[in-house]
């Protein structure tokens, strides 16, 4: 069994064809599926300059290349499209079993394109593709749509966005599976923007492997490495805010928009405490995924009674709780359901709010502006009001549905210094003034900061093995501390190339990243025993880096800069009283980006790939284009 | 005799068992493929294995008018003779647990035979919500 074809799926909403495509076992070979495919349709299928809310902006959705297998972890799905808060290009990747179930009816990847005049959904059985009315739908939540869409039937799958999404909302999510969020950069607006309320889909088509033997005991030595690992374990236990009271015992906890680094109340707001108090109902895992690190949580009682949702994630709890300074946990709870069923990205929404309320705190709102609400830190109140309103539309809502970038444009008076955004994504809920790789990996993330890039925390020295591979790659143990500038772009590199071939696999970034209980041979092995066609680390990281390279270049088409690489002015420029001394400077932070774009081949001025590099990673048909756009350095 | 017994409580939804049984009895995997199934309420995201249960009186054995249902006289264990399945899917509507999954591709039902004593789905649950035992 050689290296297979992937089978393409086109849909084009603004005439109703449908075609099918296939990639060659070459260009499988060198992108893989998921997020490499996807960058390459990407590149192939966008055009520079294209709005990302019209027909022309294609929505791609890949399949892990070893989604549907029972190798741990691996049933993720990457989105990738241009972005609407960013006008760069975006992917998200998400769990569920969405990717699994587009894989059994006989596709790799899905490209959605034109537009529809009036709301459709999307149904996906097998060979049979349809397009069908949606308007009974439009308007309706993600629980309600999804549990429409799949009631009666076995081994259904619906992604699907909620009123966020349909009323363009620039930090709206795509839903997959309920509660599993595309989340970032307004990935839901384009689904909206194309009248696509839901992508449905069924299939039988199995997964064959081309040595079950050797794949089965590979799967074994996977699933030994994570049930040996304490962190696996704290993630089944207490889900990602496992560590939450660690992170702002060490003053690493974004409160208050980024004004402190420490939340006197951050007991309530932990996964130990979910589960102390009772919220927690389920622990819940991904397709093939044996941690289970996703939450499932209701409330009986109080004025909240009756929330239930997937979640929280530790960013959830960040960004509601310590970010906008509600210790209420119920409340954050009901701010976690609302963004979860009206299709909200609740890292963007939550740094809405807070960046809302810092406007009123520095007294530069009219009374116009602030609509009546109490806008004050800790008003939970106000806080589950602003989640309804940013999904709707409706009041300051509006504005902050536009992302903090053009709210503080919006509003001027400063307010851009305590817009936490970086390329006009909102950064996530980690404190990269003390963490340098972090703050490197943040600044260079195609897609704007957060850590769904790279995800060093083997700088933090945590854990043996996060040592060991520091040691590997900068030559001294010394290095495994997350205060030293030195040798970032070293340990970057090395996550960027691993995650992004993790992504294309279909493998959560958790167990191949963060825990580092799958190491790039034992992944390469699973890909080998899967085609019978050997593949090695070497190679796999390679395809790694050839993705980050092309996703670069789909930013470099944009127009996207050395100017474009920066962490959030505030953490450039201020410090955070709980931490003095812990900021990413201006030189600090343009010496590493120097190391960065050195390891990477890529021209320090501009940032922009070399052709020099692009030829050793084959990507030479896109040099020869960034060539005639005159944006190759 | 041994048996399946399920803890829903411990269930994840992950799909690991149903993976395991597909790819124990084809080596290939696929949720149709399995002699099980994962019982799924979304909007309340509970997951409940659904595994057969051995039922001492069997109703699918007598729904059966093929005789393909046979309890082994050694083991005490169910198991589908396919030469015999005429694929009219009686034992499936006859099974108090739903846990008979019918093949669309095949025509036929497939039945859990506890992979011959040592079940897939039991070593595939990361978190016991399967267990095997008296």
């Amino acid at each position: 069994m050689p290296v297979p074809e992937s089978h393409v799926l086109f849909v084009n909403l603004s005439n109703g064809k449908v075609r099918r495509e296939t990639m060659s076992p070459t260009e499988v070979r060198k992108y893989l599926g998921g997020r490499g495919g996807n960058a390459w349709l990407f590149w192939r299928e966008a055009k520079a300059g294209i709005d990302p809310l019209g027909p022309e902006n294609p929505l791609i959705f890949g399949v892990g290349t070893l989604t549907g297998t029972n190798a741990p972890c691996s049933g993720r799905t990457t989105v990738t499209t241009k972005s609407p808060a960013t006008l760069l290009g975006l992917k998200n990747n998400v769990g569920g079993g969405w990717g699994a179930a587009l894989r059994a009816a006989g596709y790799d990847h899905l490209v959605v394109q034109g537009a529809s005049p009036t709301p459709v959904y999307l149904r996906i059985q097998g060979e049979r593709v349809e397009i069908l009315p949606a308007e009974h739908l439009w308007g309706k939540d993600v629980r309600e749509t999804t549990t429409a869409l799949t009631t009666g039937s076995e081994h259904i799958e619906v992604a699907c966005i909620g009123p966020a999404g349909e009323n363009l909302v620039k930090m709206a999510a795509i839903m997959f599976s309920t509660y599993n969020a595309a989340g970032r950069g307004g990935v839901g607006a384009v689904m909206g923007s194309k009248r696509l309320k839901a992508i449905v889909v069924s299939g039988r088509k199995p997964v064959r492997v081309a040595d079950p033997g050797r794949f089965q005991q590979l799967v074994d030595q996977g699933r030994r490495s994570i049930a040996e690992a304490p962190s696996a374990k704290q993630k089944y236990l207490y889900g990602t805010a496992a560590s939450l009271a660690a992170i702002n015992e060490l003053k690493a906890l974004p409160a208050y928009n980024f004004q402190r680094s420490y939340f006197p109340e951050a007991g309530r707001l932990t996964g130990q405490y979910l589960v102390e108090r009772g919220y927690l109902r389920r622990r819940v895992g991904c397709y093939a995924c044996p941690v289970a690190c996703h939450r499932y949580t209701e409330v009986d009682d109080g004025p909240y009674a009756g929330t239930f949702s997937g979640g929280p994630e530790y960013e959830t709890l960040a960004a509601f709780g310590a970010g906008t300074g509600v210790s209420d946990t119920e409340a954050v709870l009901k701010a976690n359901e609302l963004c979860n069923i009206l299709g909200l990205d609740t890292i963007s929404t939550g740094s809405a709010i807070q960046f809302f309320l810092e406007c009123q705190q520095r007294g530069v709102l009219s009374p116009e502006q602030t609509a009546g609400l109490r806008l004050e830190w800790g008003n939970a109140e106000t806080v589950v009001a602003l989640v309804r309103m940013i999904a709707m539309r409706q009041g300051p809502g509006d504005l902050l549905a536009e992302g903090v970038r053009r709210a503080a444009r919006a509003i001027g008076q400063g307010s851009e210094r305590w817009a936490i955004e970086s390329k006009g994504l909102e950064q996530s809920r980690v404190e990269t003034r003390s963490a340098k790789a972090y703050a490197l990996a943040f600044a260079v993330n195609p897609r704007g900061p957060d850590h769904l890039h790279a995800q060093p925390i083997a700088e933090f020295g945590f854990r043996p093995k996060g040592v060991e591979l520091i040691t590997r790659l900068t030559g001294d143990a010394k290095y495994a501390s997350p205060y030293i500038p030195d040798k970032r772009a070293e340990i970057v590199l090395w996550h960027e190339d691993f995650y992004a071939a993790g992504d294309a696999l279909g493998l959560c970034s958790f167990p191949t990243t963060a825990d580092y209980t799958i190491s790039p041979d034992l992944a390469a092995g699973h890909l080998s025993a899967l085609w019978g066609e050997e593949i090695d680390a070497d190679e796999l990281l390679q395809v790694g880096r050839r993705i980050v390279t092309l996703e670069k270049c789909c930013n470099v088409r944009e127009g996207a800069t050395r100017a474009h690489d920066r962490v959030p002015w505030r953490l450039e420029h201020e410090e955070s009283p709980d931490r003095p001394g812990a900021i990413n400077a201006t030189e600090e932070m343009q010496r590493m980006l120097d190391e960065y774009y050195a390891l990477h081949g890529w021209d320090p001025v501009t940032s922009w790939p070399t052709r020099e590099t692009l030829r050793s990673l084959g990507l030479d048909e896109v040099a020869d284009e960034l060539a005639r756009m005159g944006r190759l350095p | 005799m041994k048996t399946l017994k399920t803890t829903p409580q411990y269930c994840t939804g992950c799909r690991l068992c149903v993976l395991g049984c597909a790819f124990h009895h084809t080596q290939a995997f696929s949720e149709a493929l399995a002699r099980m199934r994962i019982r799924a309420d979304e909007a309340r995201w509970d997951f409940a294995p659904v595994v057969c249960q051995q039922c001492p009186d069997a109703p699918c054995v007598d729904a059966c008018p093929t005789g393909a249902i046979i309890r082994d006289p050694a083991t005490g264990a169910l198991h589908l003779d396919e030469n015999v399945c005429a694929g009219c899917r009686a034992c499936e509507d006859a099974c108090r647990h739903h846990a008979i999954v019918f093949n669309e591709d095949t025509g036929l039902v497939q039945l859990c035979d506890l992979c011959g004593g040592s079940p897939a789905c039991v070593a595939s649950c990361p978190h016991g919500a399967i267990e095997y035992s008296e």
